[in-house]
């Protein structure tokens, strides 16, 4: 079945009578956990990240692209990826095929949304640096093998172009205009937003809430969200193959539920299966064996800015305990936590990433946390090899369920976009991945 | 041993004594008093301890309290029994500002619902925990202390509060974690060391306690409190003290080692004055005296001393010139008898010259031819007697030089004359070497072998020998005639004393003068044939001084 994603949610339904004004400021607010997020990992980041660096391209309700910054040409073998001619950056680069591969080859050692979506690419890494040498109109992906959603997962806000070695520099409906502020892009691709300027500013949780209620604020990102909402950030428990005996120990001991309800909160929901509910994952878990107990210690790896994985790291702790084992916690940056994984740091990690919102590709994800490559390229390949959409998102739910127990990945719990905008905010509306687009958002 | 070091060393000794008495009594009462003052140290470390404990009791009590009737508190248990979760961490805002480091919200059956301090035990039931009752004082329970480096049971001081607000049984637990903060400040506070322990607690362990150590415990339920007070602060005092104690002690023993010094010094120099001056007069010098010094019986003692040798003095002068005219009564006597001897014939035959010279005795001339000799020879008798005491009195200071006693003796027998009917018998001993003056020494031998001649004059035998005897080199000479009885030995060596019934008297009186002027003497004994033995006995040369034993 084909999941029906939820694109439009706009406080009011699209104010049709009225006629969009440009001008004025549109003022965010951002709890400070979001404000840590400064590469858009989490979702409330994303939306605020999408301000100044837009993706290359926005999913529709079906999940099918929309070109924003680039269009897409398949071929046989692979998909070029054109960028939009006089495409520039703020400081006046032109986005080209180059700056393109120097952007996600960035996002490569990074962000695993990202390297599993350019996984199906060939040699993805060669690829993008030969690509950034060489001058043209396309950057061509050359795939390993068929792999139909290829151009949605390209949407992914990961992958948003950026310039500079801090891929800072973006191209989004604003222009950096001063520390959290910005100023309508003219030369947008979409044209340029309707109000004139917006400003982020970070507050505490009240004092967020309070400003939205009194309409200081049109939008409060990292609070509240939408039941209807799609819950694409996943959470997962990684673990390094000698610390399988340890999930083992924990698995029993895991409620989903009570973890979401006591230490997630928010728009968060149990998520037993690879793939979340929302992307027709199991909402259920199995069986679940008896409790048993071990020994041995353990070092887990969470991101600390983030205070749900904060708060389920030291749950996890205490369930170990119980159970025997002596779990250390350690504490990292995103970008830190990534590499010192990568690195063999850590027996377990929480890895939390936005699934693309369609089964193959969010299987894909969830196949590159678990590091086996061969596995991963195995089972997209399969995956890839069926044309129909229908039939790919049943074979990777299939596959999801049958995979859960052989993946070093212990999916814990998935959220969606922690964000409350302002009643009278029109024409917002979200886009495949949950996420608000407040491009075109105006008040009257 | 001299009677000052054994004064000194009787001193010492008593000095000692006490010493050794009172150093390990003292010590003893010191160490003993030390050993009472850490025990008391402990005792008070365990009162602080428990003063500290009722102090956190009664503030664990009064913030638990407060934070039942907070309104955040009664809002979250509201919420609670609205069915909604309230976050697992949102009495994290009711615990602020508190001095509390467990705060949790538990719901009937005794299930963590919110935690300031350990949310991540929301959902379970905390046993230590459960073991805290609504309305009992605060009790010590073990409790999960959550740190990225792992879980760690501590104990904690808690006291449970109904939340009178909610219509369900909603209780708050709160409590302070006897965590190695408060085991330092216990520590700090005491003085001790300070251990925590308990079954499956993390210990902690804060201060230190050096040497030995004193312990006290408190227990507290679910834990061990335990105070080790160490002696090191103590034992430095103690032994400052016991270095002072012996400092003082050396320093007594010392001034008591000097004043026992002075003291057997003021006591002994009379004594050792008067050993001197006994020794003194033991060696002739009967005018000594010693110097007015002590106290007492010693003052008394060297009075009588002096006033001895004042005594003897006067005595032996009084003995020398009755000696001397003794001598000279002998002198006198004898030579009044060898000049008489000669007088008579002479003036019997000068008588009967005269009486035939007046008769016109024509036996005159044959009177005259056989009277003239005889009258020479004993005017010649009379000049030998009177050349005899000549050389005794003139007899010059000996030149003495260095001579080996064996061969000398030796040589002046190869030239010494001897009658036919005396066998001259040589017995040579070793070398000995003597400072001697020949010719006087010539002479001695001389009046020896004719003196043992004379005894002899039926014939005998005469055997001269020389010996070592210590620092003595001897020259004997032995007769086998009658020998001199006992009590005339001492009298034959004076001037004019003689045994025989012809002689002088002066021939062994001047040998015992040579003797004297070699350092020697000249001894008269008796022989083992029954003869006479004369005896020279002069220093050898290689010995500087008469050793003991001389005669």
């Amino acid at each position: 079945m084909l999941v029906l994603l939820v694109a439009t949610g706009t406080p009011r339904p699209a104010g049709a009578a009225a006629r969009a004004r440009d001008g004025g400021t549109l003022r965010v607010a951002a709890l400070p956990e979001v404000r840590a997020d400064r590469t858009g990992e989490t979702p409330e980041g994303a939306v605020a990240a999408a301000l100044l660096a837009a993706p290359l391209c926005r999913l529709d309700a079906l999940g099918h692209p929309e070109p924003l910054l680039a269009t897409f040409q398949r071929s046989s073998d692979g998909v070029s990826v054109l960028p939009r001619p006089g495409t520039r950056f703020p400081s006046g680069a032109p986005l080209g095929p180059a700056e393109l591969a120097r952007a996600w080859s960035r996002a490569l050692e990074r962000s695993p949304a990202a390297r599993a979506a350019l996984a199906p690419v060939h040699d993805a890494a060669a690829t993008l640096e030969q690509a950034a040498r060489t001058r043209g109109t396309a950057l061509v992906l050359q795939l390993a093998h068929p792999w139909p959603d290829l151009e949605a997962t390209l949407c992914h806000p990961a992958l948003a172009p950026t310039l500079g070695d801090g891929g800072t520099e973006g191209i989004g409906p604003y222009l950096p205009d001063g520390s959290d502020r910005g100023r309508a892009s003219p030369g947008f691709p979409e044209g340029r937003p309707h109000p004139d300027a917006f400003v982020l500013s970070s507050l505490a949780r009240r004092a967020a809430q309070r400003a939205l209620e009194s309409r200081s604020v049109q939008v409060l990102l990292g609070d509240g969200g939408e039941a209807g909402s799609p819950a694409l950030f996943a959470t997962y428990l990684v673990s390094r193959p000698a610390a399988r005996p340890v999930v083992a120990l924990l698995a029993p001991r895991l409620d989903r539920a009570a973890l979401v309800r006591s230490f997630v909160g928010g728009q968060a929901a149990p998520m037993p299966g690879l793939l979340p509910p929302a992307l027709g994952g199991p909402d259920r878990p199995g069986a679940r064996p008896p409790p048993a107990r071990g020994a041995g210690t353990g070092l887990l790896l969470y991101v600390a800015d983030r205070p749900a994985q904060r708060a389920v790291a030291e749950r996890l702790q205490i369930l170990l305990r119980d159970a025997g084992v002596q779990l250390t916690l350690g504490p990292r940056s995103a970008d830190a936590l990534d590499r010192d994984w990568r690195a063999g740091q850590g027996d377990l990690a929480l890895r939390s990433v936005l699934l693309p919102p369609l089964p193959a590709p969010a299987l894909a994800v969830a196949l590159e946390l678990g590091v086996d490559v061969a596995t991963a390229d195995r089972e997209r390949a399969a995956l890839g090899a069926l044309s129909d959409p229908a039939e790919r998102a049943a074979r990777a739910r299939e596959r999801a369920l049958q995979l859960a127990s052989a993946l070093p990945v212990l999916p814990l719990y998935v959220e969606g976009l922690r964000a409350r905008l302002d009643p009278g905010l029109i024409d917002a509306r979200r886009d495949g991945f949950g996420l608000w687009v407040l491009d075109d958002a105006w008040w009257p | 041993m001299r009677l000052r070091t054994l004064l000194f060393l009787a001193f010492a000794l008593l000095a000692l004594v006490p010493l050794a008495v009172s150093v390990p009594l003292a010590s003893r009462r010191i160490e003993e008093t030390f050993a009472r003052e850490l025990g008391a140290r402990a005792d008070s470390a365990a009162a602080l301890a428990n003063s500290e404990l009722e102090r956190l009791r009664a503030e664990v009590e009064q913030a638990v309290a407060a934070c039942a009737t907070d309104p955040a508190t009664e809002a979250v248990a509201l919420q609670l029994e609205t069915g909604v979760p309230p976050a697992a961490d949102a009495m994290r805002a009711v615990a602020e500002g508190r001095p509390l480091s467990v705060l949790t919200l538990r719901d009937a059956a005794g299930v963590s619902r919110s935690s300031a301090f350990l949310p991540a035990r929301v959902g379970d039931v905390e046993p230590g925990l459960a073991a805290v009752r609504v309305g009992e004082p605060p009790v010590v329970v073990p409790v999960e202390v959550q740190r990225p480096d792992g879980v760690q049971l501590r104990p904690a001081l808690a006291a449970a509060r109904s939340v009178e607000a909610a219509h369900a049984s909603v209780t708050l637990v709160g409590g302070r974690v006897l965590d190695d903060a408060w085991v330092a400040r216990l520590a700090g506070l005491t003085g001790a060391r300070v251990e925590l322990e308990g079954p499956g607690l993390a210990p902690a362990v804060a201060g230190t306690a050096e040497g030995r150590t004193v312990q006290r415990q408190v227990p507290l339920g679910a834990a061990l409190l335990r105070l080790a007070v160490g002696s090191a602060a103590v034992d430095e005092t103690r032994a400052t003290l016991l270095r002072a104690l012996l400092a003082a002690g050396a320093l007594g023993l010392g001034l008591a080692l000097l004043g026992g010094l002075l003291v057997a010094r003021a006591i002994t120099r009379p004594v050792e004055a008067l050993t001197a001056g006994v020794r003194s007069v033991a060696a002739g010098a009967l005018d000594t005296r010693v110097p007015a010094a002590g106290a007492g019986e010693v003052r008394v003692l060297v009075d009588a001393f002096n006033r001895m040798t004042e005594d003897l003095g006067h005595a032996t002068r009084a003995l020398r010139a009755a000696e001397q005219a003794a001598a000279w009564e002998g002198v006198a006597r004898s030579l009044a008898h060898e000049l008489r001897n000669p007088l008579t014939p002479l003036q019997m035959s000068l008588e009967t010259l005269l009486a035939a010279r007046s008769a016109r005795d024509p036996r005159f001339e044959a009177l005259f031819v056989e009277s003239a000799p005889a009258m020479l020879e004993e005017v010649e008798r009379l000049r030998r007697t009177i050349d005899a005491f000549a050389r005794f009195a003139r007899l010059p200071a000996a030149q003495l030089e260095p001579l080996d006693l064996t061969s000398w003796t030796e040589q002046a027998l190869g030239v010494a004359g001897a009658r036919p009917s005396v066998a001259l018998r040589w017995e040579p001993g070793p070398p000995l070497p003597v400072r001697a003056d020949r010719d006087q020494l010539a002479q001695l031998l001389h009046n020896l072998l004719r003196n043992a001649e004379e005894a002899m004059p039926s014939g005998g035998r005469v055997t001269v020998r020389t010996r070592a005897e210590g620092s003595w080199a001897l020259l004997e000479v032995e007769d086998t005639g009658p020998g001199i009885a006992s009590e005339d030995r001492a009298r034959v060596l004076e001037p004019g004393i003689t045994t025989k019934a012809s002689g002088t008297g002066l021939g062994l009186a001047l040998g015992a003068r040579i003797a004297q002027g070699h350092g020697g003497t000249l001894e008269v004994d008796g022989a083992t044939t029954g003869g006479a033995l004369l005896r020279l006995r002069i220093p050898r040369a290689e010995a500087a001084t008469p050793g003991p034993g001389s005669p």
